[in-house]
């Protein structure tokens, strides 16, 4: 059968095939479009978290000591199988907590934003260098803005080949930042990166209605944007696509950068339909996605020389007015909604909830999470109102304790009308449903993430969310194909 | 842990569902007890007791909660057999029949949705090849099979259709592919003298609650396609006589044997998608080329 579930033309007047549509037809929900433009407002938190959840299947170790005071772009953790990829702090401030989970991997890290100190990174060489660029996004703690399709993962940093650290020590001394011994990624030096993507997916499109306009947010940045698409164009040897909405493109297409104008309802402003359309990965090649505001980081990064850890996120929900606030990554969300701080770091399911019975949920309503701190990739905060419990009033014939069975699938054409991929929604479900993890391999879920999921779990009467079955699967299909 | 914005709506969602498909039996069940009278109270009462008591012997075996949506979804049952059944089979032997069905066509499975059978089809099938007619032929018997005097359940059936169609509940893809096959071999098959005609009730709620169920039919576009020319096509041979005039057993017999070819016809579909996502090359591969070329 033939899938016209999406169309793709090139734009009008455009013989290079640098600038293409993509209208999307099917989904569930309002039309992916710009949300009303609204000033954006900075705003100071009392604590920042760093969540060790944000980065599955990734352990880091946290490379500071409580109380200790840091700078912005300071490392505070890195990855325990390769130190060279680091998580930097987002702000100068004290380390009031370090909380360690299973196999002491981090799990949370608050800090307590304080000064204004910043490490300032040599970014001479990774102006021209891929290497150095490498070098420069995993040191600068920019590289985990980068998601792998398949499998979600942050990208490898590369692999190192007989040249150990020492043989070659000067070869990426430019991207080392001065500032502080600790920052110094070691092991670094005559890497071949191992990871290349077959293209680069810039998600410039609002994923919700709710979110923040990327066109907004980025106009008065545009050149440190631009300086961050070109800076992509090195690490990769495919195209770049920069999805956006329609209008004008954001920066120059061509020379490798491809403009997508992608149109249509929900969920067509997500990565995953749109590399689903254009690029699809399979177990044979992958491409990385990564957000409009880590773009701007990275040209931030380059231009500078100093991380820039604060993000654009929109406020929306229950009982909340609508803002544009420009707030710290992992800030926390309990005051930025004016309400009491999360008190449990890393308890996901409890954190989040409020006293009013309102919870908070980093990120969009239908794929986001109940969280204490803003998560990694999240540009939005959204307040839902509280879920109602079913009634659980004993009756005559229950015979005592009750088994609670979710109801089952229940097949119909919805189901298809709001799921943009040439991928059967219900078989996947099903195989998703019960662990299968080869039929979903085959009925093509290497080509979703965890987020795609979202608008079947919210159409689906069973109850399971299909996201994190899906990040079970996919889980066990990387476990597999590393062995 | 993901979370779903509407976890406390999930369960209205299917009572949602389950409420509609309801409101349409209980339409069919209205037109029937005022086309026949007081003749249909009896089967009726007797249908649902039989539903209820086995799905409370089986809601308390596996201590589970009687919910809004299962008391609905047996109810239905009950109704659509009651509507079906004809006149002439005795209570004790409806009584048996329906409880096979209800037991061995649902609810040893699992309850609603696990299945693969229509309770319904599997409780008349059970009547059918134990040698009870089911299609009876003459109208003035009042048993709604063949071309029934008097076209209210047959209306009530095409707006009860109508509904599911438009709410989504059944696929429009499925009853249009039994349609393509019907149509034309209505049209060109010869009416015998004196055969009745019109369209017949045991037709259009069987194949709106029967062969359409989605529980019981296609998880997949070409396999909802198929699944209705199939039945479509299964009608017409079982029926045998002039398609103007068709019986109850063709209809379920045509039901029960698509529900056991459905999985096959999912299964098809399943490999044709694998096959061309696998031969896939993107749009952005050939935009692609011209840069890795140039590099």
């Amino acid at each position: 059968m033939f899938d016209r579930s999406a169309q793709i033309t090139p734009h009008a007047g455009d013989a290079s095939g640098s600038r293409l549509h993509l209208r999307l037809r099917r989904g569930r929900g309002p039309e992916t479009g710009t949300p009303d433009p609204l000033s954006i407002s900075n705003r100071t938190v009392g604590a920042v978290g760093l969540m060790g959840a944000d980065y599955p299947g990734l352990i880091f170790d946290p490379c500071v000591a409580l109380g200790e005071v840091v700078c912005a772009g300071q490392p505070v953790a890195k990855m325990r199988h390769d130190p060279r990829l680091t998580l930097t702090a987002p702000v100068a401030g004290t380390l009031t907590q370090v909380t360690r989970g299973a196999r002491r991997r981090l799990q949370g890290l608050t800090i307590a934003p304080q000064g204004d100190g910043a490490i300032s990174f040599d970014t001479k060489d990774a102006r021209h260098d891929g290497a150095a660029l490498r070098a420069l996004l995993l040191a600068a703690g920019a590289w985990p803005g980068f998601t792998t399709r398949p499998f979600g993962r942050v990208p490898e940093p590369g692999v190192n080949t007989g040249a150990k650290s020492g043989a070659n020590p000067g070869a990426n001394a430019g991207a080392i930042p001065d500032a502080n011994a600790n920052a110094k990624p070691d092991a670094n030096a005559g890497a071949i990166p191992g990871a290349i993507p077959g293209a680069i997916f810039i998600t410039a499109t609002p994923s919700t209605a709710a979110a923040p306009d990327p066109v907004h947010v980025l106009r008065p940045v545009a050149e440190a944007f631009e300086q961050g698409v070109r800076a992509l164009q090195r690490l990769t040897e495919g195209p770049v696509f920069l999805c956006q909405p329609e209008g004008a493109p954001l920066v120059a297409g061509g020379d490798g950068v491809v403009i997508v104008h992608v149109s249509g309802p929900y969920p067509a402003g997500l990565a995953g339909p749109q590399i689903h359309a254009l690029f699809p990965v399979s177990n044979r090649r992958s491409v990385w996605q990564i957000g409009y505001q880590d773009v701007l980081a990275i040209g931030h990064l380059l231009i500078t020389g100093q991380v820039m850890g604060s993000r654009v996120i929109s406020l929306s929900g229950a009982g909340l007015q609508p803002a544009l606030i420009r707030v710290p990554l992992g800030a926390s969300l309990g005051e930025l909604t004016g309400e009491l701080r999360g008190e449990i770091l890393g308890d996901t399911a409890q954190a989040g909830r409020r006293d009013h019975g309102v919870g908070l949920v980093s990120g969009p309503a239908p794929s986001g999470r109940a969280s204490a701190y803003l998560g990694r990739y999240d540009l939005q905060i959204t307040a839902t109102a509280p879920a109602t419990k079913p009634a659980g009033s004993k009756r005559w014939w229950h015979p005592g304790h009750v088994h609670e069975t979710p109801p089952a699938i229940l097949p119909n054409e919805a189901f298809e009308r709001a799921f943009p991929f040439d991928i059967l929604p219900v078989p996947l479900m099903r195989a998703l449903a019960c662990g299968d993890i080869e039929s979903a391999s085959r009925l093509g879920c290497l080509e979703l993430l965890d987020e795609d999921m979202a608008v079947l779990s919210g159409l689906c009467p069973s109850g399971n969310d299909y996201g994190r079955l899906l990040r079970v699967v996919l889980d066990a299909l990387d476990a597999e194909q590393r062995v | 842990m993901m979370m779903r914005a509407n976890s406390g709506l999930a369960d209205w969602g299917l009572r949602n569902q389950t409420l509609v498909t309801g409101a349409a039996a209980v339409l069919i069940v209205v037109a029937a007890l005022i086309q026949r009278g007081t003749a249909m109270l009896g089967p009726l009462a007797l249908a649902l007791a039989v539903v209820f008591v086995w799905t409370a012997v089986f809601t308390r075996l596996r201590r589970r909660r009687m919910d809004g949506s299962g008391v609905i979804s047996a109810a239905i049952i009950a109704m659509l057999f009651a509507v079906l059944i004809p006149e002439t089979v005795t209570p004790w032997q409806q009584a048996l029949a329906l409880s096979f069905g209800v037991v061995f066509g649902g609810l040893v499975f699992g309850g609603r949705g696990r299945g693969f059978l229509n309770p319904v089809v599997v409780a008349l099938s059970f009547l059918a090849i134990s040698g009870i007619e089911l299609t009876v032929m003459d109208p003035s018997a009042g048993a709604l099979n063949a071309a029934e005097p008097g076209a209210l359940v047959p209306l009530a059936g095409l707006i009860a259709g109508a509904v599911l169609l438009a709410t989504g509940l059944i696929s429009w893809r499925l009853i249009a592919g039994a349609w393509i096959v019907l149509l034309p071999s209505a049209l060109l098959w010869p009416v015998p003298e004196g055969a009745p005609t019109g369209i017949s009730a045991a037709l259009i709620i069987g194949l709106v609650f029967l062969i359409a169920d989605p529980a019981a039919s296609g998880c997949t576009q070409g396999g909802r396609w198929a699944h209705g020319l199939m039945a479509g096509a299964l009608i017409i041979l079982f029926n045998g006589a002039s398609p103007a005039a068709i019986g109850l057993s063709a209809v379920v017999s045509a039901a029960f044997l698509t529900s056991v070819f459905a999985p096959t016809f999912d299964h098809l579909a399943i490999t044709l998608n694998a096959r061309r996502r696998a031969g896939r090359d993107g749009y952005g591969d050939r935009v692609g080329h011209a840069r890795r070329d140039r590099t």
